[in-house]
């Protein structure tokens, strides 16, 4: 029987990393979830994802959050990854950021690719708190996912879950 | 081959009750999802909160809200001295009839010996206009026991019908 909502790999960082990626990813499902429960050392870049490595300037993403005072929305175009927290980076404390990153038909080779995002950055009653969808402008299936924190480094245990959703 | 994603317990209401537990939580999964639909059995202007407590722990929940409240505006607070994960909107009794608020709460990594977080989203909704709501948590819980167990709380007490799902996710 076919599993409905099934882990593809799960990756715990042994040591700081500025990336994971999920490579090979089969196209057998039908939607993908990625959980990510992670730090970064430090602040000076920010988290994003990338799809079959392109580096390009071919994603986008609208967004809408909370710091703790006041809601705000925004968005970027033609950047080189989704910035599921636009301007904000991991937490670099003992609390980690929990993301919640739904990919919908990864395998569809007629559509964009198009992801929701959940970011939850609360570092003990101070952070944000983000809503965000994403547009990877490329037909082509998805077969590797990377997270990435530029020229920062994600903390040894951060872990990130690759969960395939497959459809009735 | 094993399953992921895994009822634990459900819980339906066939009366009132101020709170909903649930214990023994076994530790074999990596993350908990809990899911609920809730109606309150008192009238408190259409909207009232539950929160969600692990173990037997009542100090320093604390949270990051972002929500919406249609015709007026999108807000944001923060707290660090709650003593639940709380703001988690659901109906109260003075909406229309049979109409209950929805929400989850995932919680990763929840036998893990580190400070806990956790994601919320929870509504209400009954047709009627300003009566929607839309908040969205982001909580932590700097306990750094596994959770064993998780009571939800009602502002006043859940009607009857209300319901409450507790799903294990492995991650392997």
């Amino acid at each position: 029987m076919a599993l409905t909502y099934d882990p593809i790999a799960t990756t715990t960082l042994g040591s700081a990393n500025s990336t994971i990626t999920f490579s090979s990813i089969p196209g057998t499902f039908t939607d993908l979830r990625l959980v990510i429960v992670a730090n970064q050392t430090g602040s000076n870049d920010l988290p994003v994802i990338r799809f079959n490595g392109d580096t390009g300037n071919n994603y986008s993403h609208t967004h809408i959050g909370g710091n703790g005072s006041a809601g705000f929305s925004g968005r970027s175009s033609n950047a080189s990854g989704i910035r599921f927290m636009s301007n904000t980076p991991f937490l670099t404390g003992s609390r980690p950021n929990l993301t919640i990153v739904d990919i919908f038909s990864y395998s569809a080779t007629s559509v964009f690719k198009s992801v929701l995002a959940n970011a939850n950055n609360n570092d003990g009653g101070s952070g944000s708190i983000w809503r965000s969808v994403g547009l990877w402008r490329n037909t082509a299936a998805i077969t590797s996912v990377t997270l990435n924190v530029g020229i920062e480094t994600m903390t040894a245990g951060s872990t990130a879950t690759l969960y395939g959703i497959l459809r009735a | 081959m094993p399953i992921t994603y895994i009822p634990i317990a459900s819980q339906t209401l066939t009366s009132s009750a101020g709170s909903v537990s649930f214990s023994s939580i076994p530790q074999t999964y990596t993350d908990l999802h809990l899911l609920f639909t809730a109606r309150d059995a008192s009238a408190t202007s259409k909207i009232a909160f539950l929160g969600v407590r692990m173990n037997s722990v009542t100090t320093f929940y604390t949270r990051v809200i972002l929500n919406s409240w249609p015709g007026t505006g999108v807000f944001s607070s923060a707290s660090s001295t709650q003593d639940a994960w709380n703001t988690i909107a659901y109906n109260a009794s003075d909406t229309v009839a049979n109409s209950f608020g929805v929400g989850e709460l995932y919680i990763p990594d929840y036998t893990r010996a580190r400070a806990k977080v956790a994601s919320g989203s929870s509504t209400t909704e009954d047709n009627t206009t300003a009566d929607g709501r839309f908040y969205l948590g982001a909580y932590t819980q700097d306990a750094t026991a596994a959770i064993t167990s998780l009571t939800v709380l009602a502002q006043s007490s859940f009607a009857a019908g209300s319901s409450f799902h507790l799903y294990g996710i492995k991650n392997t």
